[in-house]
């Protein structure tokens, strides 16, 4: 065993030349990840790439196109889909990210108590996160939706009339809202477990001792110590607001709905491309797209860290 | 962790006093919240099952009925094609069980292929010394950073040259290829001790047969929570067979259940029918997540690097 206990061992020196296991053992590493690369590279990193010159050409067709430098940039400016699409989206976001680490956050840290039927409710908080994003959508749509729905009996004990929330502008966002949290809560309540976990007990037993009560060792102890957590938790959600589709698209179709309330960026993006066939602009669009969220990562993780610091 | 909740467990019975705060009123205002936010998780799920066992006639209809009065297996048998219906049937007579094979067909090879190709380059990644290893990975790291919806349409056009437009090929290969998936293959592998590799290699193994013989069995657990995330990204995905599927014999469950909700083929929704089948269609996944819980939470949060 001492012989070998290096990893360097592994390489090719401690062989005899002349063997074809010489040459096989050299070459495995590439013929290891080679099926993985020459997939990736084509259907992967290339389409990247490509997207920048897509994004410089007006199309005409699958086969045709024709260079116009930035034109498909500047149109950003003037496209009130866009505008309106990318304050939806921030408008939602606003709202999605704060109530989704409050609500996940909250929920995690009761339910890492020994509480009875504790991985009961874990199991069905979480359930929402496995079920397909296409029936979450048919399932939202009646509920929300419908005149049939059983919200409408519980709007009847208020007395309030009811025939449906999605086809009323002011409603769209709250519909989408509630759907987006529904389905994402037990997600991001699973990434505070784990973070919760690594805090040791005994910090909770002396601010016992200390006599703070449990709200206070939660703002004192639990979220100081989870500040990276939430910040993950938040980037995630943001990048997620930016990129989505499928719950839009199923309660208020590629449209938004009415007075475009529930027009997405993921929407637009899907429109430009396959209903309008515009590559050229809906690619500029992804990448519009793609440089907001990269820049919001990187503002929250700077803010993050200088909070961390001080 | 056991450790911890068997330590916080233990504490509320040290003494009478923590007793009593034990059965506090906040104990029983913390169930409360539980149980009501156990209802607003559930009851979607309870809706769609109930309005399974009803007719039609029984969900179109105020006040509604919360629990079915009069319930029957009627609706299954109809999507199964057991017994006749002229809802079901849409644009060529496409089943439901039909649509449940292509899912099927699709994420099962997608789940295969992608759980060995990420094996072996993270095998590669992890254990193996190579020139450009860390560049090659880095650079796959990057790409993670870039959302999907840059790819759409450069791949599309791929795919239009390729002639692959209205087939499953755009929806199967290049799923095959995930950064992240190497990437979690490969921090499974990093805990193979290489003293196991060596060993191994003495005894007359291969470079592949080091692999598939030896590492690939301890790193079980890690392909599984792979498998299990994989599956369920296929099965439920729904932009892709929307972009490249035209024609109904090849649609996925997602999209089947897209269009008959939207009511494209020209009648009104058959919304009991459509109930039944998603809530078949989420059957599989819901079983697995019942059974194998462990492996989906550790692939899933993990999956949030993505």
């Amino acid at each position: 065993m001492g012989v070998v206990s290096t990893p360097s061992t592994l390489g090719p020196a401690s062989i005899p030349p002349k063997s074809r296991y010489f040459i096989w053992e050299k070459a495995a590493p590439y013929v290891f990840i080679s099926p993985f690369f020459i997939l990736f590279g084509v259907f992967g990193a290339f389409p990247i790439l490509f997207a920048v010159w897509i994004s410089f050409q007006d199309w005409k067709s699958v086969r045709s196109s024709e260079y116009i430098g930035l034109k498909n940039y500047a149109r950003l400016f003037t496209d009130e889909n866009f505008h309106i699409a990318l304050s939806n989206t921030v408008i939602l976001g606003i709202l999605v990210v704060p109530l989704m680490v409050i609500l996940s956050l909250s929920f995690a840290n009761v339910l890492n108590r020994p509480i009875r039927g504790r991985v009961i409710y874990r199991t069905a908080y979480f359930l929402p996160v496995v079920t397909s994003l296409v029936v979450v959508g048919i399932l939202f749509d009646f509920l929300l939706g419908s005149t049939y729905s059983p919200l409408g009996s519980v709007m009847q004990i208020f007395d309030i009339e009811y025939k449906g929330f999605l086809n009323k502008p002011e409603f769209i966002k709250p519909a989408i809202l509630i759907m987006i949290l529904w389905r994402w809560v037990g997600y991001n309540m699973m990434i505070m477990l784990a973070g919760l976990q690594s805090i040791p007990y005994e910090l909770y037993e002396a601010a016992r001792i200390d006599g703070a009560n449990g709200l206070q060792s939660f703002l004192n102890i639990t979220v100081p110590l989870m500040r990276r957590v939430i910040a993950f938790a938040a980037i995630l959600s943001t990048i997620g607001m930016f990129n989505i589709f499928e719950e839009a698209y199923m309660l208020v179709g590629t449209s938004g709905g009415a007075d475009r309330a529930g027009l997405l960026m993921g929407l637009i993006i899907y429109r430009q491309a396959f209903q309008s066939f515009n590559f050229g602009y809906a690619s500029a669009l992804a990448y519009a797209n793609a440089v907001i969220i990269i820049v919001l990562s990187f503002l929250q993780i700077f803010a993050t860290e200088r909070a961390a610091s001080e | 962790m056991s450790q911890r909740v068997e330590a916080s467990a233990a504490s509320p019975h040290t003494g009478p006093i923590s007793l009593m705060k034990a059965i506090s009123l906040g104990r029983i205002f913390t169930h409360l919240l539980l149980l009501i936010a156990l209802l607003v998780f559930i009851f979607p799920f309870y809706w769609m099952l109930s309005s399974s066992l009803k007719p039609l006639e029984d969900i179109y209809i105020v006040p509604v009925q919360f629990w079915p009065t009069r319930p029957s297996f009627n609706n299954y048998l109809e999507i199964a094609g057991l017994i006749p219906s002229d809802e079901i049937d849409f644009r060529g007579g496409i089943s439901l069980i039909r649509t449940f094979l292509n899912s099927t067909i699709i994420a099962v090879i997608n789940t295969a292929g992608n759980v060995f190709l990420a094996s072996l380059a993270g095998y590669a990644f992890a254990k193996l010394r190579f020139k450009g290893r860390n560049p090659l990975f880095l650079s796959m790291l990057a790409t993670m950073m870039i959302p999907n919806s840059v790819g759409l349409v450069p791949n599309y056009l791929i795919m239009a040259w390729l002639k692959w437009i209205n087939t499953w090929y755009p929806l199967i290969i290049p799923g095959l290829a995930t950064p992240f998936a190497v990437f979690w293959m490969r921090q499974y592998m990093t805990t193979v001790p290489d003293e196991m590799m060596e060993a191994a290699r003495i005894d007359g193994c291969g470079p592949f047969a080091t692999f598939w013989r030896v590492v690939a069995p301890v790193v079980l657990p890690g392909m599984a929570a792979l498998a299990i995330f994989s599956f369920m990204g296929h099965w439920n995905a729904f932009m892709g067979p929307l972009i490249y599927l035209n024609k109904p014999e090849l649609y996925t469950l997602p999209l089947f259940l897209a269009v008959m909700n939207s009511g494209v083929s020209g009648r009104p929704t058959p919304i009991h029918l459509i109930f039944t089948a998603s809530f078949v269609s989420i059957m599989p996944i819901l079983l697995v997540f019942l059974f194998a819980q462990r492996y989906f939470i550790a692939g899933l949060t993990a999956g949030s690097l993505k």
